[in-house]
């Protein structure tokens, strides 16, 4: 495929109005200004596809777990990605880029979930097994239990309302701070400490019940 | 339940604020607090572990590997998706500028034609005649005889130079055609001007029709 040059629509606007918050995922090389953004911004797609690349991981995990299954999360991260060139030029690049595409990802997410409203609820097998890493290794029974985990955990949240689940997905899988979390989703400090605390509740309660129902059913 | 802080109104607060304590998020004072609690607090040692259980859980789904097939599939779909939005050179600016010149060209050729055409047509029919008569002077121009509906039309050629003497059949009066500058005999037919840009959806054509009166006879 040529990769040649093409410019993003509004080229040189102004910056967004997005908050500067340093991104949980700083380690991995995602905070701090991205001067990628300035070389996509005029014109080179090599750099747009090194965004991408930067940045696909998170999008799609934080995709992935808001959205449950691993096709609609690809959609998702696509659109994601789409949203951020067409918002090339609005955006500063001396600013990170987690932010911004934390918010957009949730707001894609959400739009994809209404249109899935009437679709079926995940079933829990299909939570994890698409990615799922092939049973064995040292320690297949152990192997086996974190599996086991990963699914209920999965579809715990799948389970929880939308606003929780987008508040504890951004402070307990992709490791934001509650602060940072409130800044992505526009909302307060205090109402996501609540968000994320319910949600660990149910996600605790969704566990003790589908385990102690498997209890129950092997005794 | 023997914890007065889960068995009364404070119960949700308390949980919540375990909750809070299970992630790291609250202050090093609260939890410390909180700890002390915990510690002769069997039942709420029971929500504590079935929490961290629960967080673990979610910290394995957070560290669950990611196909890297899946995230290729999503770059080779954003970059073909933007390559298929990508801007065609005809939307630069410069191109419509010059295609605009272009056609404002091509206007004043079409100008320049049809005000030949009339500077030019009756020198034509001179120059028909004297290839018909030489050496004699040309007749007096008669006036152009109103075309009956119900005639075919006929070419230019033929009743511009009439009465060819009989001859083997030839396509075109070559002898006629040399006497005729090239210019207005263009004038008689239609011309159609084609300005063709990088983009083979951008074609500007200028198209000049001759006036109707071109096909009548000029002389009779």
């Amino acid at each position: 495929m040529d990769h040649g040059d093409w410019t993003p629509a509004g080229g040189g606007a102004a910056a967004i109005r997005m908050t500067a918050v340093r991104p949980a995922a700083e380690a991995a090389g995602g905070g701090g200004a991205d001067p990628a953004i300035g070389r996509a911004l005029a014109g080179d797609a090599r750099a747009f596809e090194e965004l991408v690349r930067r940045h696909e991981r998170r999008v799609y995990g934080l995709a992935r777990r808001l959205l449950g299954r691993p096709e609609d999360a690809e959609d998702a991260a696509q659109e994601t990605f789409l949203r951020l060139f067409r918002s090339l030029g609005r955006l500063d690049p001396a600013r990170p880029l987690d932010p911004y595409l934390y918010r957009v990802t949730v707001n894609v997410c959400r739009d994809h979930g209404r249109r899935r409203r009437l679709r079926l609820a995940v079933p829990l097998e299909e939570m994890t097994a698409a990615e799922e890493p092939a049973a064995g290794g040292a320690d297949p029974a152990a192997a086996a239990g974190l599996a086991e985990e990963r699914r209920i955990a999965a579809a715990a949240l799948s389970a929880l309302p939308q606003k929780q689940r987008a508040a504890l997905v951004l402070r307990d899988l992709q490791g934001l701070s509650t602060r940072e979390v409130a800044e992505v989703l526009g909302s307060t400090e205090v109402t996501v400490r609540t968000q994320i605390s319910r949600a660990r509740l149910k996600v605790r309660e969704f566990r003790d019940r589908v385990l102690g129902g498997r209890k129950e059913t092997k005794s | 339940m023997s914890c007065p802080h889960l068995n009364d109104a404070r119960r949700e607060p308390r949980e919540l604020e375990l909750a809070l304590w299970a992630g790291g998020d609250l202050r090093a004072a609260e939890a410390a607090r909180l700890e002390e609690h915990l510690a002769g607090c069997p039942e709420c040692r029971a929500l504590a572990e079935g929490l961290r259980r629960s967080q673990a859980g979610l910290a394995a789904l957070a560290a669950e590997p990611i196909d890297p097939e899946v995230l290729a599939r999503i770059r080779r779909g954003v970059l073909e998706r933007l390559e298929e939005r990508r801007p065609r050179p005809a939307a630069a600016p410069w191109l419509y500028a010059a295609a605009a010149a272009l056609a404002l060209a091509a206007l004043a050729l079409g100008l320049w034609l049809q005000a030949s055409r009339q500077g030019e047509a009756p020198q034509v029919a001179e120059i028909a005649e004297g290839a018909r008569e030489p050496g004699s002077d040309p007749p007096p121009p008669a006036p152009a005889p109103r075309r009956d509906p119900s005639a075919p039309r006929l070419p230019r050629r033929e009743t511009a130079a009439p009465a060819p003497p009989p001859a083997p059949p030839s396509p075109e009066p070559a002898v006629q055609r040399a006497a005729v500058p090239p210019a207005p005999e263009a004038a008689t037919e239609s011309i159609v001007i084609q300005i063709v840009s990088d983009d083979p959806d951008i074609v500007f054509y200028w198209l000049v029709e001759p006036e109707e009166n071109a096909d009548e006879p000029v002389s009779s």
